[in-house]
């Protein structure tokens, strides 16, 4: 490895949360696929392929178009799936458990609901059984509810397809009239059905050499070491991406400086930079949810939002990004704010409905009491 | 204040000194009383310098402030308070239950005329135990009493008994019990708060600056040149420059706000709701957008990711024709270029608070739109206290452009109920107000969110306003300030524990 790719490695791995930039970083990332397409522009058809299409539907994080494209785009399309809906499926289960809890707390479930059941049922289905068991298990009493529990049963055993959900995926599962409306209760399966079924297809898909478009940045990027105070775990974060963008900078100086015109322009028409940082910090920061250090997760998640489009999904902003984001905001206790990321998700991902319906009755039922405050 | 230009800004100290935070805001408040409060300047301020009895920990979750504890009765009709022993005001006087008893009494006197009266409506009285100990009666159940508890409280001792003025002397030399005291109003209106020696806990930042920077283009230029360590709120244009330097850092914090055109229903004209939906017609939202930034349209008094916002309500689209069918079924008679009433061609006036980011733009493309439609638009901007005067107490206006800002629980009844304190546009709907009052009172999510979307659908068909957008708001940090946690509504309540290198 060459002095400066170790000068990276350095920033990338090792950093603790300071937030001066390292002196003489002005390195390019040598080992990093952007290195290797800036100095040699002519490869990036070599590289794509036959799967142009492919890849440039996975450059603007269209997974579903780079999946249709076929080859290397779909099996880094399958992968961008099951850890989206990982995401997505363990932030559903905890929006359950709390609605359940805070509802449990005020005693005033309603009696004649299937809720209560359907909280177990989601609890339950994310092998969260010890809360589980203070719910109603058995079978639902529901038919059109049991009915839709057996197909996803059926889909995650592989004995129906995936798009046998699609028809129903956005709707309620359940309609209870309520005065002056209705409860829509939500499927707490769903997500977790697409979880599963696109870790199998990621899993049944070879690896992929070519990291054209990827998270990789020459060199492993770590969370820092979690601070004694875990108050002080965004602003660890926010040193490490403080020190990765020391880096790019210097990098992207340097490589521009000594690209050929054809190289600079991929550089920044393809915005790559920008797009393997994002795509880097969102892994992180899902990394730092499953390591329980969620406001480690909401820096980095912030901090990898391209603030010119800030709900769209483009080529730095992928769907990952906002369910990570949204789990973050969750777990920080602003459930409000998950709620505004996970809306960027509902139209294009029809199967996020039913989050979105049962956070924003969580975001109610936690101000059901409040008074609230309004400003010019 | 008056226009500042950015090279005499420039001549502010390039780098604070060690624990001084500067922040910027179009305006200076020039009245500092929380029980006026009716901007979010105003709001941010009395984060800095008074507390009320509860607060919301980092969370988001309601926690004790100037409240040790609180015991709620078997029937939850009442509730005592007991007070935090350790508590001074700025002057050095200790806090004591008189004071709680004295600022609610003040809220719900109609003399002292408090925009923020609507938040103690549900308390029927309150005594004063012993010193430290406040009874509140409720004038029905009341499940979680606490998470009312979130206003200011006044010092009784500072004020000549009630009612409360707008005018009493404590406007500029308020006494509270936060973090930081009010030191002094400077003569460029900048205000400086020092840190509270008495505060219960230790302050990291000994003083805070807020600055006046009535042009918002110049204030990201100041975070970038280090005159100033904080923007509470940054212009959507102005964000790629912000991400992309290293010396600072965003913070999105808060998405509740959204921007309107209202109409004056105290006005015979605008209250005719088909010349309401006439005019709402004419006007091409999208084009008075553009020059503002990204941000969402909207259909009625709720943001796009609002648990309440109706969906199947689709926002007002220009339409010539309609405009005329509905003008014409108000009254009003197309006259070649001219829409007139009574012969006479229409002139409207239209306010628009000089704190408004990008106001400027919008009004004039507004006026341009409708006069290209054939009615005269007078824009008039109008400062703080103008605004306060025109609006709010004269309502003096046809047309206003504003913007609202809600906390997370987006609670319109103030702004829609017949009866509520920021109803200023003169909006009655028997039907709405039943919805705000059964939405008030729901204890199922389900039946809330089922009535606020109802109400969201009336209030956007009888087009007391006309919806606008909501755009992000951002914060920007200098990254030197460091344990940055923003409360998403209030921006400072956790401003305490932030430190700067």
């Amino acid at each position: 490895m060459s002095p400066s790719a170790l000068v990276l490695l350095g920033a990338l791995s090792a950093c603790t949360g300071s937030e001066s930039a390292p002196e003489g970083a002005a390195a390019p990332i040598e080992s990093s696929w952007m290195a290797d397409l800036v100095a040699a522009p002519a490869s990036f058809a070599e590289r794509v392929g036959g799967a142009r299409e492919g890849w440039i539907a996975l450059h603007r994080n269209d997974w579903r178009a780079a999946a249709a494209a076929g080859g290397d785009p779909e099996a880094r399309s399958a992968r961008e799936f099951a850890k989206f809906y990982a995401v997505l499926a363990a932030m559903d289960a905890e929006v359950w458990s709390r609605m359940g809890r805070a509802w449990s707390a005020r005693g005033t479930l309603p009696p004649a609901s299937l809720l209560p059941w359907l909280i177990g049922a989601a609890l339950a289905d994310a092998g969260r059984d010890e809360e589980a068991a203070a719910w109603p298990a058995g079978e639902a009493a529901v038919p059109s509810v049991a009915e839709r529990k057996r197909l996803h049963d059926r889909v995650r055993a592989g004995a129906a397809d995936l798009g046998s959900l699609e028809a129903t995926q956005a709707d309620a599962l359940l309609v209870e009239p309520v005065e002056g409306g209705a409860r829509e209760l939500a499927d707490p399966w769903v997500l977790r059905t697409h979880a599963r079924v696109s870790r199998q297809r990621a899993d049944a898909h070879a690896a992929v050499d070519q990291a054209l478009f990827s998270s990789d940045l020459g060199a492993p990027l770590h969370l820092p070491a979690a601070p004694t105070d875990p108050g002080a775990d965004a602003d660890a974060c926010r040193g490490t991406v403080r020190e990765l963008d020391a880096s790019l900078d210097a990098w992207r100086t340097s490589a521009s400086a000594n690209a050929s015109p054809e190289g600079r322009q991929l550089l920044d028409d393809l915005r790559l930079v920008e797009g393997a940082r994002a795509r880097a910090l969102v892994e992180l920061a899902v990394t730092a949810l499953e390591s329980d250090r969620p406001t480690c997760a909401l820096a980095l998640s912030h901090l990898a939002i391209d603030h010119e489009s800030p709900r769209a999904i483009g080529p730095v902003n992928s769907p990952t990004l906002f369910a990570a984001l949204a789990s973050a905001e969750l777990r920080v206790g602003h459930t409000r704010e998950a709620l505004d990321a996970i809306e960027v998700l509902v139209a294009p991902w029809p199967e996020t409905r039913g989050l979105d319906e049962t956070l924003s009755t969580l975001v109610v039922l936690e101000g059901l009491d409040r008074r609230g405050d309004s400003r010019e | 204040m008056h226009r500042l230009l950015l090279p005499a800004l420039l001549l502010l100290p390039l780098i604070a000194e060690a624990g001084n935070l500067r922040f910027a805001e179009d305006q200076a408040p020039a009245l500092v009383n929380p029980i006026y409060g009716s901007t979010m300047a105003e709001a941010r301020v009395n984060e800095l310098v008074f507390e009320g009895l509860y607060t919301d920990d980092t969370e988001l979750a309601t926690t004790p402030a100037l409240a040790e504890s609180s015991r709620i009765a078997d029937d939850k009709l009442s509730m005592e308070v007991t007070l935090r022993s350790d508590v001074a005001w700025h002057d050095g006087q200790p806090l004591t239950a008189d004071d709680v008893v004295f600022t609610i009494k003040a809220m719900q006197d109609r003399a002292t005329a408090s925009t923020e009266s609507g938040r103690v409506a549900w308390i029927a009285d309150a005594v004063a135990l012993d010193a430290r100990t406040v009874k509140l009666t409720f004038v029905r159940m009341e499940a979680r009493p606490e998470d009312k508890l979130f206003f200011k409280i006044l010092p009784k001792h500072a004020f000549n008994g009630l009612p409360v003025r707008r005018s009493d002397t404590f406007r500029t030399k308020p006494v509270g019990t936060g973090p930081w005291r009010l030191a002094l109003f400077n003569e460029d209106n900048s205000i400086t708060f020092k840190k509270h020696d008495g505060w219960r806990d230790a302050v990291g930042i000994d003083e805070v600056t807020l600055r006046e920077v009535a042009d918002k283009n110049y204030q990201a230029k100041l975070v970038l040149y280090e005159s100033l360590e904080a923007l509470v709120r940054v212009l959507p244009r102005d964000l790629a420059m912000l991400q992309n330097n290293r010396k600072v850092e965003l913070y999105p914090y808060q998405t509740n706000s959204w921007w309107y055109l209202g109409y004056n229903l105290n006005r015979p004209l605008t209250a005719n709701a088909s010349v309401r939906r006439g005019l709402s017609e004419l006007v091409d939202v999208d084009a008075l957008l553009a020059p503002v930034g990204t941000g969402a349209r909207i259909s009625g008094p709720f943001v796009p990711s609002s648990p309440y916002y109706n969906h199947d309500v689709e926002p007002t689209v220009a339409d010539a024709d309609e405009a005329a069918t509905q003008l014409t079924a108000g009254g009003l008679v197309q006259d070649g270029d001219t829409w007139k009433k009574d012969g006479r061609a229409i002139t409207l006036t239209a306010v628009a608070p000089t704190s408004l980011e990008s106001v400027q733009e919008v009004a004039i493309n507004l006026q341009s739109q409708l006069q290209s439609a054939g009615i005269k638009l007078d824009v008039q901007f109008l400062d703080d206290a103008t605004w306060k005067q025109r609006v709010w107490r004269d309502h003096d206006y046809d047309l206003l452009l504003g913007q609202w800002t809600f906390d997370r629980n987006e609670d319109i009844r103030e702004q829609f109920h017949s009866l509520g304190t920021r109803n200023f546009v003169g909006y009655k709907n028997p039907a709405v107000d039943a919805l705000l009052d059964k939405a008030r009172d729901a204890t199922d999510p389900y039946v809330r969110k089922a009535t606020l979307r109802e109400a969201h659908k009336l209030i956007a068909a009888d087009q007391p306003m006309l919806f606008l957008w909501t755009l992000d708001s951002y914060a920007a940090m200098s990254v030197r300030v460091k344990n940055v946690l923003i409360h998403p509504f209030y921006f400072f309540t956790f401003a305490p524990k932030w430190t700067m290198k």
